[in-house]
């Protein structure tokens, strides 16, 4: 194998070895869905997959650089909430309303993480109760409405197109830029050796703050596609996306330490966990062994792939 | 005019006064050679140049203008570039993002790979480095690392740059190419501020040379005006004779079997005693070793090796810094896994756990006290009485500790230790280094250990405890104990043991006894290690 | 460098196996329903989304619908019956919804985890030709059939037989579910609009509590220690009733009347205080919801017409009936109930 090809192939091992683990999971879906790879059914399940996918991505923005966000399901819902409630008076407005509450409250995780001297597992968790109060201010019972013209674009497709798709791809590559900014390389720097960062010169404050309100900006996108998938707003809805968006950065192998990781594997592992899931329905299997087969997948993934991609050390 | 002027500058840590007024000066064009023990103050004081810390009083100035509002990014900023011993590298970034780290080079806000690897090169070229920009620092060995970080200091083209060890790791050549760049820096009128405990390095490169001893400068001297000896006394504050007990053979065994902290009067006798029984040479207690240990191996940090452990004798591991002297010593207390043949008075032994290693009365001080050895946030008397539950629970009473037979020990313990503390309530981590040393090598006497695991016994630990300390280890020694010691502080090593096996890549190369052991021989040792040591990884693995 | 690609190939085709694994061993069960779905022409596949599972309530609930479809499967109306149980997670409610529309379910039933997030998903179904039943936690959608009771109608009914019990006059305490959730506010609504046709009740205190026993004895005993001379007790929840009645046994007071819940722990020590002179009025949130909505749904995928919306009427729990009701040995945490007979199911569902 020539030496190149064998490079890139190490470097990648995470996403390689995530997509092997796709194939086969479309296989067995293909199995029991066979209208799987019609446009249809793709822009069902992206439509379905795609608020997971993004607040994966806002989750592994936070976690390389060395931090964790517990408040991501609450801030979620907060962007749910401004969009879902503003939607009428005109979507583009409460878009940019959304992504502003969530860019800003991620902004101000940054702050309490970067000045409080905490841990970000205790600031963020604290920021959790705090947000999802704000977000029952914002919308105390479920409602808000988005215009059924879009709700139904987004979940069926415009003009043949699968909307969410299209924003995995849009958001990828505004992903790819950011990484190839200075603000990109320092979120990298900051992750792998903070005092480094701090004795180079890198203002790891800023950076910090940077990277959570970054990742608000992603969250928020997946609070509005949720608003959009859901045609409505729901403050207790974004709770589970915190777990499952640590569970798929951990798949995607971003270290919990920071630095390490790549957004690719994080897309493919928040893809995979959605089709297990969905797999997992469509098996008949009892409800209860579902959880136990989805936590026992999750667990064996993760522990092969620390193996797979464990490095000497002293 | 001098570049940086340091003007009676003072910090202090939690109490711990770590510099008091220091003050010295770096003129342009000028290499300065910083020197003194490990915890005399000299990062410190550096730290206080690059931005990383902020004295608490007096002042610095760079230029003639006093430094206000300083930070790593403001000195960088004005062209303080430094190189420490503690690699700021980020292992997961590329060599050329490495290089560039914190000031990428961008072309409409965005950083280019191509570019910045093509930029890297000639810096990579200076410091005679032959890696490609691309690869990952982490994957670089240890020297390799410590020049990209040079690298990244002069690619901002430095006025001032400061290298704190910063060729601990580096080997003869990569020596040279270091001193070629700061040849270089001096021609071109820069300054440089050199740290290093090669001293032989340091008369080779350097103008001036400033001695700083317990946070104060001692004197600053030419190059021309000064030699070797007359550091050394300036950096330790007496003659070198004086710090280090007889070694084994050379003195008396007298009171060996009180293990405590002899005083100023016993120290002298046994100095004179030791002239006497030079003459009537003493018997070197011959025993077999306690332990015996064969191709002792952890993966990935030491591989195959020997040591045999008698009573009675020091043994040292010596070598840079991260050579696997640390696996050896956790691996002979069963905190990590290893293979190899171990035997403990010639039966063999399974180190698994510290549990194990324990009732085998092997005892462990540990380099980081905060962290494997004490707990700080408790006070003396809790530290002191956690490992020997036995003697403070007599009768069986399990569970319940008899208080009395704590106080006992605990007052036994602080007095033959000269542990200077308060009261036994007091909280260790008020006590200064020494004391907190002192009361982590406390809490296993009781037990009548046979092994003794110390690493890096006096780190950040003032003079005169020092001295206490070296002469308690001695004592051990001579009551029957085994001793081994780590140490990155090659006077200490051939000041205290009676052997060094000095260590390179997880192997012994050297072994050093006698006549040899000089620092010399064993800085030589330490960093020529590679032409000596077997290739990792032959000769265990088919 | 070797060691590292070797483990990774080892990692990928163990992860491969164990993914085709999972997929395999439930392949058997997959086919076989397949094959009831094409035998009988007529038979529906029926699948339950809900968002918990294993609260006691709803595993009552889960145990009553199943026995109802193993007498519909004999009548060979049902040919495969699957729930699924969201754990919490809305959006995987959505997913479960879509997830029977691709398998071409003919029934879905939803217990909902939010009232607005799962209308699209749920219409989409109806636009498929699915019937979807909605019981217990309503959503907004009109376009799904929805079984239901009204909460404003409880809180109406447990206030009227209050004012009445003590005769149109007196002080009580009000004892509320957690501030802010829906069924608490509703329920209360409903009690304040029938407390005003008896102006000389006084609210002395208004205490809200999660539906929970420790903190609900909690947050009674610090009401009752401020005003112990209560002529009364509107209480919403079974929980916040047992509590409250464990706290006038515990102190030996003055047994008042406290309405209640048919949670069985309250039934209990209401049977055990009846001789004291305790007395109470209580309802329930019936099981056979889940019931109503299966029986309405496959009703509607048979062709009959069904309304959209169904209101259950709460059942009523007094002094007299109590017997009939409590379960003396089952546990504190279980909701008895009497099964609604079939004519009256039928009556409602519009046969």
């Amino acid at each position: 194998m020539p030496d190149r090809v064998a490079t890139t192939l190490r470097g990648n091992l995470d996403v390689v070895g995530l997509g092997a683990l796709l194939v086969v999971l479309l296989a067995a879906y293909r199995h029991y869905d066979s209208e799987l790879f019609t446009p249809a059914s793709i822009t069902i399940l992206s439509a379905q997959f795609l608020p997971l996918i993004l607040a994966a991505m806002g989750q592994s923005t936070v976690m390389l650089a060395g931090g964790i966000d517990l408040s991501l399901g609450s801030v979620l819902a907060l962007a749910m909430a401004v969009f879902a409630v503003r939607a009428e008076d005109g979507v583009a407005v409460a878009a940019v309303l959304a992504l502003a509450a969530a860019a800003s409250t991620g902004a101000a995780n940054g702050v309490l993480v970067a000045y409080a001297g905490l841990p970000p597992i205790i600031v963020t968790l604290a920021a959790s109760f705090l947000w999802g109060g704000v977000t029952l201010v914002v919308l105390p019972k479920p409602g808000g409405s988005v215009p059924a013209g879009l709700v139904d674009a987004y979940n069926n497709g415009w003009n043949g197109l699968a909307l969410p798709f299209v924003v995995i791809g849009l958001v990828l590559l505004l992903w790819k830029t950011v990484r190839t900014t200075r603000f990109g390389l320092s979120l990298y720097a900051v992750g792998g050796n903070e005092h480094g960062a701090y004795a180079s010169g890198i203002g790891v404050r800023k950076v910090k703050i940077g990277a959570y309100a970054l990742a608000g900006v992603f969250v928020g996108l997946a609070g509005i596609g949720l608003a959009v998938q859901t045609g409505s707003g729901d403050a207790t809805i974004g709770a589970p996306y915190t777990l499952n968006s640590i569970a798929a950065s951990v798949l995607a192998g971003v270290s919990f330490f920071g630095g390490i990781g790549q957004m690719r594997a994080t897309v493919l592992a928040a893809l995979l966990i959605g089709l297990l899931t969905n797999l997992l329905l469509f098996t008949g299997l009892s409800p209860f062994y579902q959880l136990i087969m989805q936590g026992a997948v999750l667990i064996v993934a993760i522990a092969v792939k620390t193996f797979a991609t464990r490095e000497r050390t002293d | 005019m001098a570049l940086l002027a340091v003007e009676k500058v003072s910090k202090s840590f939690a109490g711990n006064r770590v510099l008091n007024e220091v003050s010295f000066d770096v003129r342009a064009g000028e290499v300065l050679a910083l020197v003194g023990e490990n915890g005399a103050g000299k990062s410190t004081v550096l730290s206080l140049v690059t931005g990383l810390l902020s004295p608490d009083s007096g002042r610095v100035l760079y230029d003639g203008e006093p430094l206000r509002s300083w930070s790593p990014h403001r000195a960088r900023e004005v062209g303080i570039g430094s190189v420490h011993q503690e690699l700021s590298l980020n292992p997961h970034q590329t060599v050329a993002e490495n290089v560039f780290l914190g000031q990428w080079p961008a072309r409409r806000g965005l950083v280019l790979r191509r570019d910045l690897a093509k930029r890297a090169r000639p810096l990579l070229e200076r410091v005679g480095l032959d890696v490609d920009p691309l690869t990952r620092a982490g994957r670089l060995p240890l020297g390799q690392q410590q020049l990209v970080e040079l690298a990244k200091a002069l690619a901002s083209g430095p006025r001032l740059l400061i290298l704190d060890e910063a060729t601990s790791a580096l080997d003869d050549d990569q020596v040279r190419s270091v001193f070629a760049v700061v040849d270089e820096l001096r021609a071109a009128d820069s300054s440089v501020i050199i740290v290093s405990h090669r001293m032989a390095e340091l008369f080779a490169v350097s103008d001036r040379l400033t001695v700083l001893k317990d946070g104060e400068v001692m004197a600053t001297r030419d190059r021309a005006e000064t030699d070797h000896d007359d550091i050394v006394r300036l950096m330790i504050g007496r003659e070198l004779s004086d710090l280090f007990p007889p070694k084994a053979g050379e003195g008396s065994p007298v009171g060996a079997e009180i293990a405590a902290i002899p005083s100023e009067a016993e120290i002298a006798e046994e100095k004179s005693a030791a002239g006497v029984a030079a003459e009537n040479t003493i018997p070197v207690l011959t025993g077999a070793p306690v332990l015996k240990v064969r191709g002792l191996t952890v993966p990935g940090a030491c591989e195959n090796v020997d040591l045999d452990l008698d009573p009675g004798r020091i043994i040292g591991l010596g070598g840079l810094q991260g050579q696997g002297q640390r696996a050896v010593l956790r691996a002979l207390f069963g905190l990590v896994r290893h293979s190899g043949r171990i035997e403990l008075d010639g039966r063999p032994a399974r180190l698994a756990s510290p549990r194990e290693a324990i009732r085998g009365r092997i005892a462990y001080v540990p380099e980081d006290r905060k962290v494997e050895g004490l707990h700080v946030a408790q006070n003396v008397r809790a530290n002191l009485s956690l490992t020997n539950l036995g003697v403070v629970t007599p009768g069986k009473r399990l569970l319940t500790v008899d208080r009395g037979a704590e106080a006992a020990l605990v007052d036994d313990l602080v007095e033959r230790m000269r542990i200077r503390v308060t009261g036994p309530e007091q909280e260790v981590r008020r006590l200064s280094g020494g004391n907190q040393q002192k009361v982590s090598l406390a809490r296993w006497l009781p037990s009548e250990p046979r092994v003794l695991l110390l690493a890096e016994p006096t780190r950040g630990i003032d003079v005169g405890t020092k001295r206490e300390i070296y002469h308690l280890l001695r004592r051990l020694a001579d009551g029957g104990m085994a001793v081994l010691v780590t140490s990155g502080d090659t006077m200490e090593l051939v000041g205290l043991c009676d052997e060094v096996a000095v260590m390179y890549e997880g192997a012994v190369v050297e072994r050093l006894a006698g006549e040899d052991l000089s620092e010399e021989r064993l800085v030589r040792a330490s960093v020529t290690g590679a032409e000596a040591a077997p290739r990792k990884g032959a000769g265990t693995h088919a | 460098m070797i060691g590292r690609f070797t483990r990774a190939a080892v990692a990928v085709t163990a992860l491969g196996a164990l993914a085709a694994t999972a997929a395999c061993g439930v392949d058997s069960g997959d086919d076989s329903s397949g094959d009831g779905d094409g035998g009988k022409s007529k038979a529906l596949k029926v699948g339950w989304s809900t968002i918990y599972l294993t609260p006691s309530w709803m595993q009552q609930t889960d145990k009553m619908i199943k026995d109802d479809v193993a007498k519909l499967k004999g009548e060979g109306k049902i040919a495969d019956y699957q729930v699924f149980n969201a754990n919490g997670d809305t959006s995987q409610q959505i997913a479960q919804i879509r997830a029977m529309i691709q398998q071409k379910y003919d029934v879905i039933l939803v217990d909902a985890g939010s009232s607005t997030a799962l209308n699209p998903a749920m219409e989409q179904a109806v636009n498929a030709g699915i019937t979807v039943a909605n019981f217990d936690s309503l959503v907004t959608s009109e376009k799904v059939v929805r079984v239901g009771t009204d909460q404003k109608e409880w809180g109406r009914m447990m206030g009227q037989w209050l004012g009445e019990k003590l005769g149109g006059k007196g002080k009580i305490i009000a004892f509320n579910g957690p501030a802010g959730v829906a069924v608490s506010e509703e329920r209360w609504q409903g009690a304040q609009e029938a407390l005003k046709k008896f102006p000389d009740i006084k609210v002395a205190a208004n205490v809200h509590s999660e539906y929970n026993l420790a903190p609900a004895a909690q947050a009674f005993a610090s009401a009752y220690s401020a005003n112990p001379d209560i002529d009364g007790v509107f209480s919403q929840g079974g929980a916040l009733s047992a509590a409250a009645l464990q706290t006038l046994v515990k102190q030996k007071k003055k047994m008042v009347p406290i309405t209640g819940e048919n949670y069985n722990g309250f039934l209990k020590l209401w049977k055990e205080q009846k001789a004291n002179g305790f007395s109470s009025l209580s309802t329930a949130q019936p099981n056979y919801l889940g019931v109503i909505a299966l029986r309405a749904a496959v009703a509607k995928a048979g062709g009959a017409t069904v309304p959209n919306q169904i209101m259950v009427p709460l059942p009523k729990i007094t002094d007299d009936t109590l017997d009939q009701y409590v379960k003396a040995d089952q546990p504190d945490d279980s909701y008895p109930i009497q099964p609604m007979p079939q004519p009256e199911i039928d009556k409602l569902i519009g046969k």
